[in-house]
C-alpha cells in the first residue's frame, strides 16, 4: 500500500513539473539585472531591445504589442527594487516597459505602444479613427480611477477590516469596464489596444482571490467573463502568459516584500 | 482640501472666442438655450442646460482648474468655436455624471459626442479640427513629448503641489524634486535648441504644462522657493515667449480673482464663483 501511493505522489509530483516547465518554455530565461552589473552592449543597428520585467503588468502591455504586431526582439530583465546605475541613466524614471533602438530611447507603456506602431507600421494596433482612439484613452482613464487602486491595494494585502470596503469599491469600479464592454473585444471584433492594455491585470484575477478572497463572478461580469475566454485563445495572449498558480506564487514573494523577480529560471 | 486647492484657476474676462460665438448663433435665426449660458457654475440640485445644438462644440469646465485651462489653450490655439458651461466641483450636478462619469473637467460635447480627461480631449481636438496641428506625426517625437508628458504627470506637476501644501523641511525637499523634474525640460529646451517644446511655436506639451506655470506666484509663495532665471534659462525664455502668445493672453488667468478663489478654499467653501458679477 505504501509503496503504491509512493509512486501516487511522485506521477502527479511530475505532471506539475511538466505544465509548471512549459509555461516557462516560452519566456525570456534571461535573470533580472541588478544594480553593479555591466551595462548589457547596444543590441545591433537596426534591432529592438526591450527593459523589462518578467511579472510586470505594465511591460506585459508592450509586449503584447510586440507579439501581436510579430517584431523581433531581445529582453534584457531588470531588478526593480535593487535598479542598475546604467538603467537609471537611459531613464530618469526608472521603470519598465523601456524600448532601445538604434541608441534611442522610449519609455512608458502607453507611449512605447503608439511609437511601436508608428515605427512598424504594419498590422497597427492602435486605432485610427480619432474619437475612437479617445474612447479607449477614455475607458484606461476609467479603470485607472474607478479600479485600478483598489485592485493594487487588494493584490498588495489590505487590513482584515478594510478589506470589504476595498472590494466593493473594485467591485463597484468593474462595473463601469463591464458596461465599456459592447463588443467581442473592447476594440471590436478583433482584439486592439485597449484589450492589450488591459488584458496584464485580468490574467491576474486569481491574485484578487487568493490574496483578498474576491472573486470576479460569472454571473456579475458575463461580458467580462466572455472577454476574458477569448483573450486566453489568442496566440500573442499565449505568448506572455503566466498561469494563475504562477501568478501567485510570484505574489506572495511581492507581499513579503521580496519580490522574485526570477521565480521559476532554472538556476 | 487638496482637490479645492488643485482647481485653483479662474478667469473672470469672457473669452473673445466666446463673444464671436454668440452673434454666429443669432445669424442663424434661432436663440436656443446655449446662447443664455451663465458663467456662474451648476451645483449639485441644478437642472441640466439643454444639450449644445448642432455643430456646436461645448467645453464643460470650471474657472480654476488647471486641467480645464489645457484645453481652453489649445481651442484658442486652434481658434476653434465653443461655448462654456461651468461646473461647481465641490458640489458636482447629478446631471454631469451622466455625461462623463467621472464627473471632471474639462469634458467636451460635440454632435452627441463626449470627450474628457484634459490630454485626450486636446488630442481629439487637434485631430479632428483644422488649424495648425500641435502633435508631431513623426514617431519619435511624439514619443519624446509623451515622455516628458510622464514625468511631468509623475514628478513635476505633484511637487508643484507639493511645495505649495507644505512647509518647512517638507517643502524645501519637495522644492528639490521640482527643481529636479524642471531639469529635464530645461534640458529638452537645450537639445532642441527652439523656443518652444513644440519648435518654432507651441505644442501640445506646451500648452498641457503652460497652466502651473502661470500660477507659479501663487503656488511657490515663499521666497525660499521661488524658481531663478540663472538655474532654468531656457525656461526663463520659454515662460517670457509663451506670454507674448495671442492664446495665452485670451484665456489667461486673473490672478488676484485666482488668489481670492483660493482665500475662500483654504476657509473651507470655495467659491467656484468668486469676481462674477449678479448678471452673470
Amino acid at each position: 500500500m505504501f509503496i503504491i501511493s509512493r509512486f501516487r505522489v511522485q506521477a502527479r509530483f511530475s505532471v506539475f513539473c511538466r505544465r509548471y516547465s512549459q509555461t516557462f518554455a516560452n519566456m525570456s530565461s534571461e535573470r533580472a539585472l541588478k544594480r553593479g552589473s555591466a551595462c548589457p552592449p547596444p543590441h545591433g543597428p537596426g534591432k529592438l531591445r526591450l527593459y523589462s520585467m518578467r511579472f510586470c503588468t505594465y511591460a506585459q502591455r508592450t509586449r503584447l504589442f510586440l507579439a501581436a504586431k510579430g517584431i523581433e526582439y531581445e529582453t534584457i530583465n531588470i531588478h526593480l527594487r535593487e535598479k542598475p546605475e546604467w538603467f537609471l541613466e537611459k531613464t530618469p524614471i526608472g521603470k519598465v516597459p523601456v524600448l532601445e533602438k538604434d541608441g534611442k530611447i522610449v519609455y512608458e507603456s502607453l507611449v512605447c505602444n503608439e511609437y511601436l506602431d508608428g515605427i512598424y507600421p504594419d498590422k497597427c494596433i492602435t486605432p485610427r479613427d480619432p474619437l475612437e482612439k479617445a474612447r479607449q484613452s477614455m475607458v484606461l482613464a476609467l479603470w485607472d480611477t474607478k479600479v485600478a487602486g483598489f485592485y493594487s491595494k487588494l493584490v498588495r494585502g489590505t487590513k482584515e477590516d478594510e478589506r470589504p470596503a476595498v472590494a466593493k469599491q473594485f467591485v463597484d469600479g468593474l462595473q463601469y469596464i463591464e458596461n465599456a464592454l459592447t463588443q467581442p473585444f473592447f476594440s471590436g471584433d478583433k482584439a486592439g489596444a485597449l484589450d492589450y492594455n488591459l488584458w496584464p491585470w485580468f490574467e491576474r484575477f486569481s491574485m484578487l482571490k487568493n490574496c483578498a478572497g474576491v472573486e470576479v463572478s460569472a454571473d456579475k461580469f458575463p461580458k467580462l467573463t466572455a472577454w476574458m475566454g477569448r483573450m486566453l485563445e489568442l496566440p500573442e495572449v499565449k505568448a506572455c502568459f503566466f498561469s494563475p498558480e504562477v501568478h501567485d506564487q510570484y505574489g506572495k514573494t511581492l507581499l513579503a516584500g521580496k519580490s522574485d523577480y526570477d521565480l521559476g529560471l532554472e538556476e | 482640501m487638496a482637490n479645492t486647492i488643485r482647481t485653483f484657476f479662474a478667469t473672470t474676462r469672457p473669452t473673445t472666442l466666446q463673444a464671436t460665438t454668440l452673434p454666429a448663433l443669432r445669424r442663424s435665426g434661432s436663440t436656443p438655450a446655449s446662447t443664455m449660458l451663465p458663467k456662474k457654475a451648476f451645483k449639485t440640485g441644478s437642472t441640466a442646460p439643454e444639450p449644445p445644438a448642432p455643430g456646436v462644440l461645448r467645453l464643460i469646465s470650471s474657472r480654476f482648474c488647471p486641467y480645464a485651462h489645457r484645453t481652453r489653450l489649445v481651442l484658442a490655439a486652434k481658434g476653434i468655436d465653443y461655448e462654456t458651461v461651468n461646473v461647481c466641483l465641490k458640489d458636482r450636478p447629478e446631471w454631469f455624471f451622466a455625461i462623463n462619469p467621472l464627473a471632471k473637467v474639462p469634458t467636451l460635447q460635440h454632435d452627441g459626442k463626449v470627450v474628457y480627461e484634459s490630454l485626450v480631449c486636446n488630442e481629439y481636438l487637434d485631430r479632428v479640427f483644422p488649424g495648425r496641428k500641435l502633435l508631431p506625426e513623426e514617431p519619435l517625437e511624439k514619443a519624446r513629448i509623451g515622455m516628458l508628458q510622464a514625468i511631468w504627470d509623475a514628478k513635476t506637476q505633484p511637487n508643484f503641489m507639493k511645495v505649495n501644501m507644505s512647509k518647512g523641511e517638507e517643502q524645501l525637499k519637495a522644492f528639490v524634486a521640482l527643481k529636479e523634474g524642471l531639469t529635464l525640460f530645461e534640458n529638452h529646451l537645450v537639445t532642441s535648441g527652439t523656443p518652444f517644446f513644440g519648435g518654432d511655436q507651441p505644442g501640445f506639451l506646451d500648452y498641457s504644462i503652460w497652466p502651473w506655470f502661470e500660477l507659479r506666484d501663487l503656488l511657490l509663495v515663499n521666497d525660499v522657493v521661488k524658481l531663478q532665471e540663472v538655474e532654468f534659462p531656457k525656461l526663463f525664455a520659454w515662460l517670457s515667449a509663451m506670454y507674448d502668445r495671442p492664446e495665452v493672453k485670451t484665456v489667461a488667468f486673473d490672478l488676484d480673482v485666482f488668489a481670492k478663489y483660493v482665500a475662500t478654499a483654504i476657509a473651507g467653501n470655495p467659491d467656484s464663483d468668486i469676481g462674477l458679477g449678479d448678471s452673470d
